[in-house]
C-alpha cells in the first residue's frame, strides 16, 4: 500500500497543467489527504490504519490526475497554435526551399531552441511538439551520416576503405544512440502521461516513411539534388498534422483528444503512404498505415497503459479491454 | 454500487453547487458534509470531488480563493457565482420534475 506522500508524488507526476495551477492543486490535495488522515485518527484508528484508509479514500492517482487534466485540459487557441507551428514550418520548408537547404537545418535547430525555452518556462504542452522535431533531427542526421559513409565505403574499396569503415561505424553508433535517446525521452514522458509522448511522436510516422522513400530513390545520399518528388505530399501531410493537432488539443475530454490524435496519426500516415506509392491497393495501404502507426505508437501505449486504462474507464473501449485482461 | 455510481455521475455537480450555495466551503469540508447529510450514502473520494470542483471553477460556476486557517494550513475555499446559482436553480427544477415523474410511475408499479 502506498503512503500519502507516494500517492501525491504519483498524482503530481501525471498532472499536465501549468506550473502555477499544479502547485495549487498539489497543495489542495495534500491538505485534503491530511484532513482525511486526521479524521481517521480522531475516529480511533492507529496511524498505520489511518494512513491506509486515507490513501484508499483518495482514488487512483492516474484517474485523479486524468480528471484534473480534463478539468483544465482545454488548450487555448494560442497554445494549440504554438503546438501546430513546427508542423506548419516544416511543411513550409518542404513546400518552398526543400529539405536539403540550410533553411531546413535552421528550422530544426530553432526547434531545439524553442523546446529548451519551453523547458525553462515550466514545460507547457507546446514544448513537446518542438521537441519532437529536435529529436527527429538528431535521428535524421545520424541516418544521413550512416548512409553517406556507407556510400563512400562502397565507392572506395581501395585506399580510403579503412576511413570509410570508421565513418560507417560512427554513423551507425550515432543512429543507435539517437534511437536510444529518443526512446528514453518518450519513455520518461509516457510514464507521466500519453499526451506529451504523442505530441513528440506525431510527425515520426510520416517523417520515417519519407526518409525511407527518399533513401530508396537515391535522393538521400545525393543531398536532395534529385529527390524532391515527395516534398509536395510531405508538405500536405505536415499541414494536415499542424491543423489536426491544433483541433485535437481543443476538446476538454481526454478520450476525445485520444480519439482525435489516433485518427490524425492514421490519416496522415495513409496520406503519405498513398502519395509515395499510388499503386498500393486499399487493403495494402490500410495494412501498411496501421503497421507504421503501430510501430511508432505501440511502445508509447504500452508505457502509458495505466493512464490509458484510466481514460478508458466507463467507455466501450474500457469494457472491451477489461474483457481481454486476465482476471 | 455500480448503479449508485451511474446515478451519481449526472448529479455530482448539482450536489456540489447546492452545498456551496449555503456558504463558501473547502474541498474536504464538502466531502464530509455530503457524507454526513446523506447518512453515509454519498461517500465520495477526493479523486471525484476535486476534479468536479475544478471543472465547475473552469466553467465559471464557482470561484476559488485561498484562506489561511487559524490552526495553520491553507484551505482553498469555493464560492458559488451568479452563473452557478442560475445553473443550480435550473438543475433543481429539472430534477424536481424528473423525480415527480419517476415517483408517479414507481408508486403504481407492483414491487
Amino acid at each position: 500500500m502506498r503512503t500519502r506522500a507516494e500517492l501525491l508524488a504519483e498524482t503530481e507526476r501525471r498532472l499536465l497543467v501549468d506550473p502555477r495551477r499544479q502547485r495549487e492543486i498539489m497543495l489542495e490535495l495534500r491538505s485534503s489527504l491530511d484532513d482525511a488522515y486526521e479524521e481517521y485518527l480522531a475516529a480511533g484508528c492507529s496511524p498505520a490504519e489511518a494512513e491506509t484508509l486515507a490513501v484508499q479514500s483518495f482514488g487512483r492517482p492516474a484517474a485523479v490526475a486524468g480528471a484534473l487534466n480534463d478539468a483544465w485540459g482545454r488548450a487555448s487557441w494560442a497554445s494549440a497554435l504554438a503546438c501546430a507551428l513546427p508542423h506548419l514550418l516544416a511543411a513550409a520548408v518542404f513546400l518552398t526551399v526543400g529539405w536539403a537547404s540550410p533553411a531546413a537545418a535552421a528550422v530544426l535547430a530553432g526547434a531545439a531552441g524553442v523546446a529548451l525555452l519551453g523547458h525553462r518556462l515550466g514545460t507547457p504542452l507546446w514544448t513537446y511538439t518542438w521537441a519532437g522535431y529536435a529529436l527527429f533531427a538528431v535521428f535524421g542526421a545520424g541516418y544521413l551520416a550512416l548512409r553517406l559513409a556507407e556510400r563512400q565505403a562502397s565507392n572506395t574499396l581501395t585506399g580510403g576503405g579503412a576511413l570509410s569503415f570508421g565513418l560507417a561505424v560512427l554513423g551507425l553508433g550515432f543512429v543507435l544512440l539517437a534511437v536510444l535517446f529518443l526512446m528514453h525521452t518518450v519513455h520518461r514522458l509516457a510514464e507521466r502521461d500519453w499526451l506529451p509522448g504523442a505530441l513528440v511522436l506525431l510527425p515520426a510516422g510520416p517523417l520515417l516513411s519519407w526518409l525511407v522513400a527518399t533513401d530508396r530513390s537515391g535522393g538521400l545520399v545525393q543531398l536532395g539534388r534529385t529527390a524532391h518528388q515527395y516534398d509536395g505530399a510531405m508538405a500536405a501531410a505536415l499541414l494536415a498534422l499542424g491543423a489536426g493537432a491544433a483541433v485535437a488539443l481543443r476538446p476538454r475530454r481526454r478520450q476525445l483528444k485520444l480519439a482525435a490524435f489516433s485518427a490524425l496519426a492514421l490519416a496522415t500516415e495513409a496520406l503519405v503512404i498513398h502519395a509515395f506509392d499510388p499503386s498500393a491497393r486499399p487493403l495494402a495501404l490500410a495494412l501498411r498505415t496501421v503497421a507504421v502507426t503501430a510501430v511508432v505508437f505501440l511502445p508509447l501505449a504500452f508505457v502509458a497503459r495505466s493512464g490509458l486504462e484510466a481514460e478508458a474507464e466507463g467507455s466501450i473501449v474500457g469494457w472491451f479491454w477489461r474483457g481481454l485482461r486476465p482476471h | 454500487m455500480a448503479d449508485q455510481a451511474e446515478l451519481l455521475k449526472g448529479s455530482t455537480d448539482t450536489l456540489l453547487l447546492a452545498l456551496l450555495r449555503e456558504e463558501a466551503k473547502y474541498g474536504y469540508q464538502v466531502i464530509r458534509e455530503l457524507r454526513e447529510r446523506s447518512d453515509g450514502y454519498f461517500r465520495l473520494q477526493e479523486g471525484t470531488i476535486y476534479p468536479a470542483l475544478h471543472r465547475l471553477e473552469q466553467d465559471g460556476l464557482v470561484q476559488a480563493s485561498w484562506q489561511a486557517m487559524p490552526s495553520g494550513p491553507m484551505r482553498r475555499y469555493y464560492r458559488i457565482t451568479e452563473n452557478g446559482i442560475a445553473v443550480l436553480e435550473a438543475r433543481v427544477r429539472e430534477w424536481q420534475q424528473y423525480a415527480i415523474a419517476v415517483r408517479s410511475v414507481l408508486v403504481t408499479a407492483r414491487l
